[in-house]
């Protein structure tokens, strides 16, 4: 079938400039249409903008359009001293606070080759996997509200009322928590924390079965995500696609588990992968991880040991040697990276993020032509991202 | 009760323009009422079924003058056409979605002796045909709008519109078939030993469905898809002229449950054992059940794939319906 | 492979390495932008390295040295990381795309190019990722300086005070 090709520059906004490659049949006269989902869309979970060539309701091709939430944050960590970048970071993926500011904290640490107590350490795996599960429930529900099943969407959020509740206790925040110092922690945890936090636990696990029943068991759901999406390992791999999605793919990829930091290595847990890749999988895996998180909640509950949460007497100024560091931490969208580069200052000279959100969309472009525009969202749902991740 | 009796208006107003627009009043008040009731209903339903309270300030006792603060909402709000939009068909199409779905409840029977508006000998025939003009409607809105999600949501709307008249009407005309007659109060009538919902299980369940998708409920909401296509054919439209589109889809919601009732369940024909309860409290209970399911169905499923869907009406229920009616023939030549 | 013996068999087989170092038990080796894609290459290909896993591509602005590009690959069969370093000269800085190596490095390339005005050849859609059509200079370059802190100082505490207690 003859293709004729022609490219159109789309005006307005940032995106200005993009070409989009607009084909169309030259046996059979259809026009194709250009729909921009986004940047203000129910299903685009802010403002991530997709340009798509339609054919009927075919995709033929898509562009993700980003930047309308890029605010610098790279820029503006080399003119923040140490302990103000913690609070900078925890902002990119507000969804995963704890864990943003976990990964500049250890890549400042290993830089100084700072012991951290290991109190603090454990509190540490514990506030990380709560942030996970806050995280993973936001993705729990608004998959289903996307989709059209608005139910789950109301328990996933009495349930982070909950652990909100909970890690309010501890950290006196309920989205930016900045609970991490350099060296350590802000404070020790409240008293009745540890039972709190296990009576949660229980609390949490029992309600996951509403998820089950209302998602995973339902006909009408598995139709709409078995087998729609499908993304083979080896193109998560070239991505950077990691997290849910990689291992959605069948890889089981962890940083918690392959290179252990902070005392993951003391903890048993299972890395939960997919057959095929599809909505489906990605979405299971996630609800999986869900129980993996519980479950290294209650070994952190029983191997807690006392002691201090700073390591003695920090210095005013934080000045980490001169040199580079890259650190990961399994992040609950995948893997968060920073990149350190430090000359010996007070403020780093330089600071990458590797953001997992970032490179699973840039992944769309591959994924999505070939897919119904029902199936866009469906698609869109499972390929978890925030979009203050993507643009930073 | 709304719809009052024919009888008492022969008896002392004896001018059929009285008569006439006091039909009016009564049916244009059922339209206006009603869906404000199982608006509220699904508020509150829903909200429940979801571990929140819903409504609870307006009119003090568990919001339930929410709605009504909502319609004054909508009329204070400014009302907008796109500039690109074609204005004349923009402004009719609310009308052509609203008028038939008023029309409808001329024919539905909520009582015994006279508890209608019109009895028409084509009844069941009369309420079908006219409920699917507001397909129409739908289109018009959607094209009129200009915008590419008006137009997608009314090209679905429309597919799924014109699939699912023919299970229902393949339905319903097992139903007729049985009772021997198209007058809605005939066919209640014809249920006084047992209900049709016995014989005509099957029939039942695809009326339901049909009319699911009839009235674009979820699971079966895709030309509205939120998700998708922000709101079908309704995305443009802002204050009045919104609210009646949603006003239509709960009176739909209130009519089909009530046809369905009278087709199906005996409308007013009682259960045996209590059978002091008069006629019309049997029909309204009724009505309120299959709503109530209709309103459940929301909080429990995702919506199908509008590809799905046309293969679920055309694969399965087109020849389930066809061989109920076939068995409905036979039932009735051997016996 | 532990990183010696990695940045060993780089040197071996591509012998386009200049030089390496091990800090914090991370690999960094240097190459050239003449052997750019063909060490990227080698690495994703060569049964010893296998680094299918794209992680990130960035630069970082060392002023008077130039510009450090530096990918970060991870090898999920093998488990190791490497860091591949390329200087590149202040003026007109240019290096070869790898988006045709790992596609992942495609948006990582787009971001380098507007953050740091690094050019990179061959690249299939080299157009702005986040910053508008119109937008003049590369932010992330260290003489691009953020107006805001130099209008007016941090107003937050500069240096931290001891607590009293």
């Amino acid at each position: 079938m003859a293709v004729d090709v022609k490219s159109g520059i789309l005006p307005g906004g940032p995106g200005e400039g993009v070409e989009v490659l607009v084909s169309g049949s030259a046996d059979l006269a259809t026009e194709e249409m250009l729909l921009n989902i986004g940047p203000q869309h129910p299903s685009t979970h802010g403002v991530l903008r997709l340009v798509i060539a339609l054919d009927g309701e075919m995709i033929h091709s898509a562009e993700p359009v980003v930047g309308y939430m890029h605010r610098g944050f790279e820029k503006m960590a080399e003119v923040r001293d140490y302990r103000q970048i913690i609070a900078l970071v925890n902002r990119h993926d507000w969804l995963s606070a704890f864990c943003n500011e976990l990964g500049v904290v250890l890549a400042v640490e290993k830089l100084m080759g700072l012991d951290v107590p290991l109190r603090a350490q454990w509190i540490r795996v514990m506030m990380a996997e709560w942030n996970r599960i806050l995280n993973h429930l936001m993705f729990l529900g608004s998959f289903g509200l996307e989709l059209g099943a608005m139910t789950p969407m109301f328990y996933a959020f009495r349930e982070r009322e909950d652990i909100q509740e909970l890690m309010e206790a501890a950290t006196g925040a309920r989205l930016h928590f900045t609970y991490n110092r350099i060296g350590g922690l802000k404070e020790d945890l409240p008293r009745g924390f540890m039972q709190h936090s296990a009576a949660l636990v229980k609390k949490i696990r029992h309600r996951m079965d509403d998820y089950a029943g209302l998602l995973l068991g339902n006909e009408i759901f598995k139709q709409r995500t078995v087998g729609i999406g499908k993304l083979p390992g080896s193109v998560a791999k070239e991505f950077g696609c990691s997290g849910p999605i990689l291992q959605a793919s069948g890889i089981a990829e962890d940083s918690r588990k392959t290179e252990p930091y902070l005392t993951y290595d003391q903890c048993e847990f299972e890395v939960p992968i997919g057959v095929q890749g599809d909505s489906f999988d990605r979405f299971n895996v996630l609800f999986q991880r869900v129980h993996q998180s519980l479950s290294i909640i209650e070994q952190v509950h029983d191997k807690m040991p006392a002691g201090p949460i700073m390591p003695g007497k920090m210095p005013k100024n934080i000045k980490p040697p001169e040199g580079w560091i890259y650190a990961r931490t399994e992040n609950p969208l995948g893997e968060c990276g920073y990149y350190l580069v430090s000359k010996g200052g007070k403020e780093p000279w330089r600071l990458k993020m590797r953001t997992p959100s970032f490179s699973n969309v840039s992944m769309l472009p591959a994924l999505l032509p070939g897919n119904l525009l029902p199936d866009l969202i469906a698609i869109l749902g499972s390929v978890f991202f925030v979009v203050g991740d993507v643009d930073r | 009760m709304i719809a009052v009796s024919q009888q008492i208006f022969e008896q002392y107003i004896n001018n059929v323009w009285i008569i006439f627009g006091l039909k009016i009043v009564a049916v244009v008040g059922l339209f206006l009422t009603a869906p404000m009731v199982v608006g509220y209903v699904e508020h509150k339903t829903l909200a429940h079924m979801q571990a929140r309270l819903g409504p609870m300030e307006a009119g003090k006792f568990h919001g339930w003058a929410q709605l009504i603060a909502d319609g004054v909402k909508f009329i204070q709000k400014e009302d907008i056409t796109p500039t690109a939009a074609d204005k004349f068909v923009f402004t009719i199409a609310p009308g052509i979605v609203m008028v038939p779905a008023i029309l409808v409840f001329f024919v539905v029977p909520f009582g015994p002796n006279g508890w209608w508006a019109e009895n028409l000998d084509v009844g069941v025939f009369f309420a079908l045909a006219i409920s699917s003009i507001s397909v129409i409607g739908m289109l018009a809105a959607g094209w009129s709008s200009a915008n590419k999600f008006s137009l997608i949501g009314a090209v679905r709307g429309a597919a799924q519109l014109i699939a699912y008249e023919l299970p229902l009407l393949l339905a319903t005309a097992a139903v007729v078939m049985q009772a021997g007659t198209l007058s809605l109060p005939g066919i209640a009538a014809a249920q006084s030993h047992y209900w049709y919902v016995l014989p005509q299980f099957a029939g039942f369940m695809l009326f339901i469905i049909a009319s699911l998708a009839e009235l674009s409920r979820p699971p079966f909401d895709m030309p509205i898809a939120d998700s998708e296509i922000i709101f079908g054919h309704m995305t443009e439209y802002t204050g009045v002229k919104f609210a009646f589109f949603l006003l239509t889809e709960y009176a739909g919601i209130v009519s089909l449950s009530a046809i369905a009732s009278v087709l199906f369940l005996g409308g007013w024909q009682p259960l045996p054992l209590i059978k002091f309860v008069p006629g019309p409290l049997w029909i309204l209970g009724k009505t309120g059940i299959l709503s109530f399911i209709v309103i459940w169905l929301r909080a429990t499923y995702p919506r199908l794939r509008e590809d799905q869907l046309q293969k679920m009406a055309w694969k399965y229920m087109i020849p389930i319906a066809l061989l109920d009616i076939l068995l409905t023939g036979i039932f009735k030549v051997v016996f | 492979m532990k990183a010696a013996e990695l940045s060993q068999h780089l040197k071996e087989a591509t012998g386009a390495i200049e030089r390496d170092e091990v800090l914090n038990e991370q690999l960094s080796v240097w190459t050239t932008s003449e052997k750019w894609v063909e060490v990227a290459t080698h690495l994703r290909d060569c049964g010893k390295c296998m680094f299918d896993y794209f992680t990130f591509l960035s630069a970082v602005d060392f002023e008077d040295e130039g510009f450090e590009i530096v990918l970060h690959v991870y090898s999920i069969r093998r488990q190791h990381h490497i860091n591949v370093k390329l200087t590149a000269p202040r003026e007109n800085p240019s290096v070869p795309t790898l988006s045709g190596v790992w596609r992942g490095a495609n948006w990582h390339e787009r971001e380098t190019w507007e953050m740091f005005g690094i050019n990179f050849e061959g690249h299939p859609h080299l157009v702005k990722l986040y910053l508008t059509e119109a937008f003049e200079g590369n932010p992330l370059r260290k003489d691009f300086l953020l107006m805001t802190r130099e209008a007016k100082e941090w107003p937050g505490e500069q240096e931290p005070k001891e607590h009293a207690g």
